[in-house]
């Protein structure tokens, strides 16, 4: 929920109590006073009744405001009570008060009745002032809520749009839109604190994985030249040459890692310029005369339709290392005999390739480490390519379809 | 033929020093800037392999006091920053080529011959090797004279194999050299073994010796007899 509704909400929950509590205690008051001014008027009346002198109260009758008559029976002291009398056809409520008197050695029993016409007139007077006062309320909150959004939690909300735009990624600091409210100042301090501090910890992260990288290649290198010159003597086992290759093989794996982790480290930090403007067509086809003969040892059929040309602004390295890892995975990945199709649209590239793998895992296909069935490879081609597309500004998909594992990379980011 | 390495890594820097003097090389070393600088100055080198990162300074300054100097020695570039930049600038620069680490020494020593060549015989001469003759020029190579057709990749295998002859071929660095290290054939290297036997059958019957011999598990060695 919003913070403006929420507080709408409330403002609307509380002013109902308020004003409900108001108007149920007003009606009492009133209810309480009207009732006190009536009897003071029934006793007036009676008394007017009862001073008058020579009057013959015999059976006097003014229905239905005052009747007298004479009644013998025990009297009970005066006594006022709510009636309802019908006058006419309609029926109303009247206040009476019954009060016994003697005159002349009889007994009158003196009935007096006020009608509380008027007073249900201001209860309802009452109610529409409450009402009427509870929507201007209403409406007032509301204008006022919105203004308040408008002014006050401006800052805030501003604020809020820069963080969601945050990232350690692009390097820009987060400036906090200033506010005079000290809270909001307070909490404008922190957010800068901690984004300055998550974007220096980001980047002292990057260089330590790119320094890590660099120092690894130089031992790298070393072990791989002893091993080959361990190889060279030609003085071992059989035993022991399986032994070494193993080892060699192993050190070969480590350094594709270590360089791949590089690449990626590299790209990451933007350190491939974009400038180059270069033929999409021209790539592919020097790729595939590349890898010409390891598509025909494994006898694929290559099929390439050049629908349009693509001309993007690129790196040359960059995108070499991005084709040549679709066409390669294309061909590693593929079954003896059978077929890979490459199609060139301006802004689409679609690589679909027959394989044994069944359907990959699209979520996990492009992270780093994710391996197929070939435990040996590196797993970090996808990633590679993944991340060369991001920084080409391309999206890259995958879907399995008749049999075939389909690559498009397009300049349509969604 | 002289060559001058310069490499902080003493035991990197003893492996290269060890497998060039093999190929017949007379190689000198140096183990920092400073000692390099002063070798440059004294002597002239054919061939001259700088890594680029030394604990007092860059061997790209060295490159540039070479071109500065027009001193006419071939220069091959090894760098642990894959970066491109540091690329760029040392071709920029002048050098000849640029290795990476961690490299292969096979590929090392490849390259090492084809700036010697192109240096010496300014890339026009014939490598023969028996009946095997290669122009890289063209890239053509004829048997016996008759000419033989090679794929591209069969031409650069042999002419790997050829660069590094009596030496243990893994089928690690021969797939680097062929592909280059962004295709990941981890367990493909079946690849390999098709090539050469293509390459092989393609000799064999142009009327050539089979030079190709298999390494128990670790690859390749082309024997001169």
């Amino acid at each position: 929920m919003k913070l403006i509704e929420k507080l709408n909400r409330q403002y609307i929950i509380y002013s109902l109590l308020v004003l409900s509590l108001t108007g149920i205690s007003l009606y009492h008051v009133l209810k309480a006073i009207v009732k006190e001014e009536t009897d003071e008027k029934l006793v007036n009346t009676f008394n007017q009744i009862i001073q008058t002198d020579n009057v013959y109260l015999n059976d006097f009758e003014l229905y239905p405001l005052i009747s007298i008559k004479i009644d013998s029976t025990e009297t009970t002291g005066r006594v006022f009570t709510d009636t309802v009398i019908q006058v006419g056809h309609e029926f109303e409520e009247y206040r009476q008060l019954v009060d016994h008197i003697k005159l002349n050695g009889l007994k009158y029993q003196v009935t007096v009745r006020e009608s509380l016409l008027e007073s249900e007139d201001i209860y309802q007077t009452l109610a529409l002032i409450v009402i009427l006062s509870f929507v201007f309320l209403l409406f007032l909150l509301v204008i006022i809520n919105r203004k308040i959004a408008n002014s006050i939690w401006r800052p805030f909300f501003d604020n809020l749009e820069k963080l969601k735009q945050f990232s350690v990624q692009t390097q820009e600091p987060f400036i906090p839109t200033k506010s005079n409210i000290k809270e909001f100042e307070e909490m404008n301090g922190v957010l800068t604190t901690l984004t300055t501090k998550v974007i220096s910890d980001y980047e002292t992260l990057k260089k330590f994985s790119e320094n890590a990288s660099h120092e690894l290649q130089t031992p790298l290198a070393i072990i791989r030249s002893k091993i080959e010159a361990l190889l060279e003597e030609n003085q071992l086992s059989d035993n022991q040459i399986d032994k070494v290759h193993t080892i060699y093989k192993t050190i070969n794996r480590l350094s594709k890692i270590n360089s791949g982790l590089l690449l990626l480290t590299k790209i990451e930090n933007k350190q491939y310029a974009l400038n180059e403007s270069i033929d999409i067509n021209a790539v592919l086809v020097s790729h595939m005369q590349n890898f010409k003969e390891l598509i025909d040892m494994k006898n694929l059929v290559l099929e390439y339709k050049n629908n349009s040309d693509w001309t993007i602004s690129a790196n040359k390295s960059l995108l070499d290392i991005l084709i040549s890892n679709l066409i390669g995975n294309a061909i590693i990945h593929n079954r003896n005999g059978g077929e890979i199709n490459i199609e060139l649209f301006k802004g689409l590239l679609i690589v679909s390739n027959t394989s044994n793998s069944a359907i990959l895992d699209s979520n996990m296909l492009f992270e780093r480490f994710f391996k197929g069935s070939n435990s040996s490879s590196t797993g970090l081609g996808l990633a590679i390519t993944k991340q060369i597309c991001n920084a080409m500004g391309l999206s890259i998909k995958y879907h399995f379809e008749n049999e075939l594992h389909f690559f498009t990379i397009s300049n349509i980011y969604s | 033929m002289k060559i001058l390495i310069v490499e902080d890594e003493i035991e990197l820097l003893k492996e290269i020093e060890v497998f060039l003097s093999k190929e017949g090389y007379i190689c000198e070393v140096s183990k920092n800037f400073n000692e390099a600088s002063e070798k440059l100055h004294m002597y002239h080198y054919d061939v001259a392999v700088i890594d680029i990162t030394l604990p007092d300074g860059s061997g790209l300054s060295l490159i540039q006091w070479l071109k500065q100097k027009n001193i006419d020695t071939g220069i091959l570039i090894i760098s642990a920053k894959n970066s491109l930049d540091d690329k760029l600038y040392g071709l920029d620069l002048g050098a000849d080529d640029y290795i990476t680490k961690p490299f292969y020494l096979a590929e090392l020593n490849a390259r090492v011959k084809a700036i010697a060549r192109r240096r010496m015989f300014k890339g026009s001469v014939e490598i023969i090797h028996n009946e095997i003759r290669i122009n890289p020029e063209n890239k053509s190579v004829s048997i016996n004279d008759n000419a033989l057709s090679l794929t591209k990749k069969e031409y650069e295998l042999l002419f790997f194999f050829v660069a590094n002859k009596k030496r243990l071929l893994t089928k690690e660095s021969i797939a680097e050299h062929l592909w280059g290290d962004n295709i990941d054939l981890a367990d493909n290297y079946d690849f390999i073994y098709t090539h050469i036997n293509n390459l092989r059958k393609k000799i064999l019957n142009a009327g050539g010796t089979d030079y190709l011999h298999t390494v128990y598990g670790m690859g390749y060695k082309y024997l001169e007899e």
